[in-house]
């Protein structure tokens, strides 16, 4: 057989070889032209009319009622306005829609004048009434945002005036006000696509898809397109009742990290915003590019539960003491990359209320070891959880996971690793029965009374560790938390935060890590590139050197 | 992935591919009776895949109320939001309505892009297309070329050489392949950009196909078609590296099957042009064998997307797919199964015809 | 290899499937290519093996030299944790081979039984299980992968198994058919007609005839194993950080562009694996069917 297919070999050789070259000759000649023709201007990003954003993303909605996640909130920042607003490094609100506001003695009732000739993109004249109906929108869809509103009734006495009232002292309205979930929404758009405030919302409000096609703003943007999963493309507003942006469109664009770091540097307008700190730091040298690195408002935390029916180990308070005094912060730190700093408490430095560093937990091995044996547990064992499949700030779970492992592993305590996927991470945390997890916490507002949600009995995050028992033992800290709620005194409710976040550190399921920095990258010819810690980046207040 | 793509063909060599277990008899019976029996089958494949999703996706641990409320959401609003979504329903009543849906031809709305998923596939999928078939056209001229070349030249170097350059390309990791070319052709010279279907200062062509090249063309955006042109280069060719490997063996194989014939040579002895004869013959001869491959190839590609599409961030259904099975949107996950499926088992359908109307002995008998 | 020569002949015939019975493996892997993908998979495997002695420096725990080039100190630089990226590729041959081979050993397995329990049984029991394998096939691969190990939750173990779970199917196909094929053969029915049981006929003249490319199909596929549980951990869905996966590190290397050689090595060590499995099992292909002429059994 071989032999004989030997024989039938082909006789020209040359001619054979030829027209199967022409094959491929023709597919190279296709690649070539492209890229021949492309050499001149493939910079991945475009003109001098376009800002490029390059972030990754999972959509959750586009409807700044339902879901809160970062990218939403660099292009809701673009396409709404909020009563106040809060710019980058200053937490204290400032005017926007409302000119001015007025503050009940007791914190209770807070009145709001609204600014004259502000109007939607489509023409329409914003009034009370869009604001009332927002808020009650926000309220009524009973979503993720709608806790905000608990307690809280809005009225219009007047077309220029709005009136929040609360059933508890809140001296936090004026920074809830100028976050995200509290945007202010066409009403007459928004029903038109379907949308409504009332108290049937959950079923009736139907404007969901309709946001992934429609904005019903009054900010300097308006939404292009959206593709899911891809791209959100913003231009410019020209009814915009304030100073009209630099640039004429801005693109949010889907990439991965890698992505991000190659496009930043071949782009034009481009600003990159997943880049770890040890990912930009070779970029520090590259005159096309401006590095920028701001503390973000995440701070990691250890998360151990109070609740005895979750964990005997975990709720035992020596044992508590004995992790709380094990963890290597220093090794921690470092992890989290330059501009990462150890969380001294809860609060990050953002936010009024922080501790100086000099109250963060140092590592003591020998009082550790003294309180493991306190604790009477011998040879203890605890399973660590940590979601998987999201990073923060460049920053991976299970490598923080790793590392708790191996300073609780160094003092005798075998930590049994549980990487769960994210959305499972969240419904088993939901139950408040881990044992013990590494998590981390973002503020929904820029006030000290977010945390109070830390203190047991609170209805959310103090669930998750299993605290909801108020006893004698607590009760200080929860007085402190109900205090804090109702302060009317900026001073003195940041002072009684941190007077919380001591006690928690002294006796708490909360083991304060590290507060990570996030990276900005931007082309150098960019200027105003800020890092926001409530909507990300205000891409409005990006212009051009 | 290439793992079933290398195994399905694979198995060819040993067993004949899954789909041809009913070729041998198809041109024994009538033609509609294949056809309906295929179509038969096919629905029950694809009825077989909503249980098994639907069932895997309610075996997931996590809360889908959970997952799309967040952490501070109260347990008043996640009981609010499960009876809106109907998540309390018995499982069997929550499938028989999706079901129900399904029917009327609604795929449900994806939980995580808030659009029907029936929409979502619609500017997904196009997308994903000119990718897969970018990379099949550069996987059939290269491997059928290395395929005949190699043949020819049985036993000799160029066979050798062309052997080991294919066992290369189904050899090399995708998803590193593509980040090697992504680094040197966008970021160390700047040849080709670095991801997404066109950059952002351009509009995309007005919808016709979706396939952004070929909406261009159709509208003599050529600006447009270069840009879009440059940026589906990289991607498809990451797609076809496996697919050529596979291509040429089976060429070359197909090739090698059909040139000592009787008819090959006799062609050869009356003096015919060389060219003549592999054009004519051997490649025509050959070109049953290699349909089947491209069609196993392509279903192949259309899914094995997930990766390539992750890295260039290419917004087609594999990425889509990635980020359904990542936050667990059941509709989604359901939506992308069955058109994958539905893709796989038409090519199937299609390669069994096309063999029949291409092999002459098939015909003959 | 000599073994085979020197093997007494029944015991040759018991492992040796029919067709291979000509002394065509040994000559078929006396070939360059054959030999070249032996080395290569000699050297990972005692490179597997002695890891701890080839690679002094710890993979897991980092030094305080971040991001360094490849040096003397450091063959293949560090990372950006500043661990031994030269010592975190050999580690990982630890992880991928045995798990490589761990997925082709459970697909095998699960599709060798369906496959069998089918060509054997035929009528509805075939007819049900072909259907099954029809729909696993017609899945997308990997979405059902990575919902399988959003389940079980990520992790190499977990990988594994939602990865046997779609690829069994070619097994079950391959084995149903030469099951079939075997089945009818004329010596196999002489033999049952002679009164041989079942299990006797299966387990002496239809198993060998069913070894022989089940073991050509496994070896092609525990490159591709490697490849996929390299492209779920790539993804974040296998290996789970800080342990050294090549997959994940070359994830890993994507993070700094700049630092080419955390991502380039893993992917160079994972290349040279899955080509010496190819070039050995397409060298296996050939001795199997020396034609190299696919489909042409058939429709002969």
């Amino acid at each position: 057989m071989t032999t004989l297919r030997r024989q039938s070999r082909f006789r020209d050789r040359r001619k054979s070889l030829s027209f199967l070259a022409t094959g491929l000759v023709s597919a190279l000649a296709l690649t070539a032209c492209g890229g021949g023709s492309g050499s001149g201007s493939t910079s991945s990003s475009g003109n001098a009319d376009t800002l490029v954003v390059d972030t990754s993303f999972v959509m959750t909605s586009f409807d700044p009622d339902r879901a809160l996640t970062p990218t939403l909130s660099i292009a809701t920042r673009g396409i709404y306005d909020t009563l106040l607003t809060t710019t980058p490094g200053d937490s204290s609100p400032q005017p926007s829609i409302a000119k001015s506001f007025d503050a009940s003695k007791d914190a209770k009732t807070y009145t709001f004048h609204l600014r004259d000739g502000v109007k939607f993109a489509d023409g329409t004249k914003l009034t009370s009434a869009d604001v009332v109906f927002s808020f009650q929108r926000l309220a009524n869809l009973q979503l993720g945002g709608s806790y905000l509103m608990d307690g809280l009734t809005v009225s219009a006495p007047d077309p220029q005036t709005v009136v929040l009232t609360s059933k508890d002292p809140k001296p936090a309205i004026p920074a809830m006000v100028s976050t995200p979930a509290f945007v202010i929404l066409n009403s007459a758009e928004v029903k038109a696509g379907g949308g409504t405030d009332g108290t049937d919302a959950p079923k009736a409000d139907k404007a969901d898809t309709w946001f992934n096609s429609h904005s019903a703003g009054s900010g300097p943007y308006v939404l292009s397109s959206y593709k899911a999963d891809d791209s959100i493309t913003l231009v410019r507003n020209d009814n915009y009742w304030g100073t009209k942006p630099k640039f004429a469109r801005v693109v949010i664009r889907n990439m991965t990290a890698a992505t991000q770091l190659l496009n930043v540097q071949r782009g034009t307008n481009e600003v990159a915003l997943d880049l770890s700190a040890t990912q930009s730091k070779p970029l520090a040298s590259n005159k096309a590019v401006t590095v920028l690195t701001d503390p973000s408002s995440a701070v990691f935390r250890l998360q151990l539960n109070m609740d005895p029916s979750a964990s005997s180990v975990s709720s035992n308070a020596d044992f508590q003491a004995a992790v709380r005094d094990g963890i290597n912060y220093d090794a921690m730190v470092q992890l989290a990359g330059d501009g990462a700093i150890q969380a001294p408490g809860l609060i990050p430095s953002t936010v009024p209320g922080a501790l100086p560093a000099s109250d963060a937990v140092k590592q003591d091995l020998t009082k550790a070891k003294q309180e493991l044996s306190a604790s009477g547990i011998s040879s203890p064992s605890v399973t660590l959880s940590y979601p998987t499949g999201i990073n923060v700030n460049g920053l991976d779970f299970a490598t923080l996971a790793a590392r708790v492992q191996a300073d609780l592993g160094a003092m005798g305590i075998k930590v049994k690793l549980q990487g769960l996927q994210v959305a499972n991470y969240l419904s088993q945390w939901g139950k408040g029965k881990m044992e013990m997890t590494v998590t981390y916490n973002l503020p929904d507002y820029l006030d000290p009374a977010y945390y109070s949600s830390f203190v047991p009995g609170a209805s959310s995050d103090a669930v998750r560790a299993g605290w909801s028992k108020v006893d004698a033992q607590n009760q200080k800290i929860v007085d402190l938390g109900n205090q804090i709620n109702s302060t009317v005194d900026d001073a003195q409710r940041a002072q009684l935060a941190q007077e919380l976040q001591r006690d928690l550190n002294a006796s708490s399921p909360y083991v304060p890590l590290m507060q990570t920095a996030q990276t900005v990258v931007s082309s150098a010819t960019l200027s105003g590139v800020k890092l926001d810690p409530l909507w990300t980046l205000d891409v409005a207040a990006i212009g051009s050197k | 992935m290439s793992l079933r793509s290398e195994a399905s063909s694979a198995e060819a060599v040993t067993a004949g591919p899954g789909p041809s277990e009913s070729r041998p008899s198809w041109y024994r019976r009538p033609l509609p009776r294949f056809v309906a029996g295929r179509f038969l089958a096919s629905l029950v494949i694809l009825f077989g895949i909503t249980l098994i999703s639907f069932m895997l996706t309610q075996a997931v641990p996590a809360d889908p109320a959970v997952a799309a409320l967040g952490q501070q959401a109260t347990p008043a609003q996640l009981a609010n939001y499960r009876e809106v979504h109907g998540l309390d329903d018995p499982l069997v009543v929550q499938y028989v309505h999706y079901m129900k849906n399904l029917l009327h031809g609604n795929l449900g709305v994806s939980q995580q892009t808030h659009n029907s998923v029936m929409a979502d596939l619609g500017s997904f999928v196009p997308a994903t297309l000119e990718l897969a078939l970018l990379a099949m056209v550069m996987a059939t001229v290269i491997g059928v070329g290395f395929g005949i070349l190699a043949a020819l030249y049985r036993d000799r170097w160029p066979d050798h050489v062309l052997r080991v350059v294919s066992l290369s390309g189904i050899s090399v990791p995708v998803f590193w392949l593509a980040l090697v070319l992504l680094y040197l052709f966008f970021y160390v010279w700047g040849l080709l950009p670095g991801g997404g279907r066109l950059d952002p200062s351009m509009t995309p062509p007005p919808h016709v196909t979706g396939m952004y090249t070929v909406d261009a063309l159709l509208h003599g955006q050529w600006s447009v078609f270069v840009n879009a042109l440059q940026h589906v280069i990289l991607p498809s060719a990451v797609l076809a590296a496996s697919s050529i490997g596979l291509l040429t063996r089976y060429t070359r194989s197909a090739v090698l099957d059909v040139i000592d014939q009787d008819y090959v040579r006799a062609a050869r002895a009356q003096g015919l042009s060389e060219r003549t004869v592999v054009f004519g013959y051997v490649l025509r001869a050959a070109l049953p064998s290699v349909i089947t491959v491209i069609g196993l190839l392509f279903a192949n590609v259309l899914t094995g997307a997930v990766l390539v599409e992750n890295i260039f961030a290419w917004p087609g259904i594999g990425r889509y797919g990635y980020q359904a099975a990542s936050t667990l949107d059941l509709p989604a996950i359901m939506g992308v199964s069955l058109f994958v499926a539905l893709v796989y088992l038409v090519v199937n359908f299609v390669v069994d015809l096309l063999y029949g109307v291409l092999d002459p002995r098939i015909r003959v008998t | 290899m000599t073994d085979l020569e020197t093997m007494p002949i029944a015991q040759k015939r018991a492992t040796l499937p029919m067709r291979l019975r000509r002394r065509r493996l040994p000559a078929s892997l006396r070939r360059p290519l054959a030999i070249t993908g032996l080395v290569i998979v000699v050297i990972w495997v005692i490179v597997m093996v002695a890891a701890p002695l080839i690679a002094h420096q710890d993979p897991i725990n980092p030094s305080s030299e971040l991001l360094s080039a490849p040096s003397g100190a450091h063959w293949f630089g560090t990372d950006e944790l500043g661990r031994d990226v030269f010592s975190r590729v050999i580690h990982a041959s630890r992880v991928s081979l045995p798990l490589g081979f761990l997925l082709v050993v459970i697909a095998v397995s699960i599709g060798c039984l369906v496959g069998a329990v089918a060509g054997f049984f035929g009528g509805w029991v075939d007819s049900l299980l072909m259907r099954l394998v029809d729909i696993v096939f017609a899945f997308p691969a990997i979405i059902l992968a990575m919902v399988v190990t959003a389940v079980l939750g990520p992790s190499l173990q977990n990988a594994v198994l939602a990865l046997a779970l779609v690829t069994w199917p070619t097994y079950a196909r391959v084995v149903r058919g030469l099951v079939l094929s075997a089945g009818r053969a004329e010596y196999v029915q002489s033999v049952r007609l002679l009164g041989a049981s079942s299990t006797r006929a299966l387990r002496k003249d239809v198993a060998p005839n069913v070894v022989g490319p089940v073991l050509v199909l496994a070896t092609l596929d525990i490159g591709n194993a490697i490849l996929l549980l390299a492209g779920l951990s790539f993804l974040g869905l296998g290996a789970q950080p800080p342990n050294p996966e090549w997959g994940a590190m070359v994830s890993e290397g994507t993070a700094n562009f700049q630092a080419w050689w955390i991502g380039t090595f893993p992917g160079l060590a994972m290349f040279s694996v899955v080509l010496a499995f190819n070039f050995i099992g397409d060298s296996l292909r050939d001795a199997i069917d020396p034609r190299s002429s696919w489909g042409s059994g058939e429709r002969s």
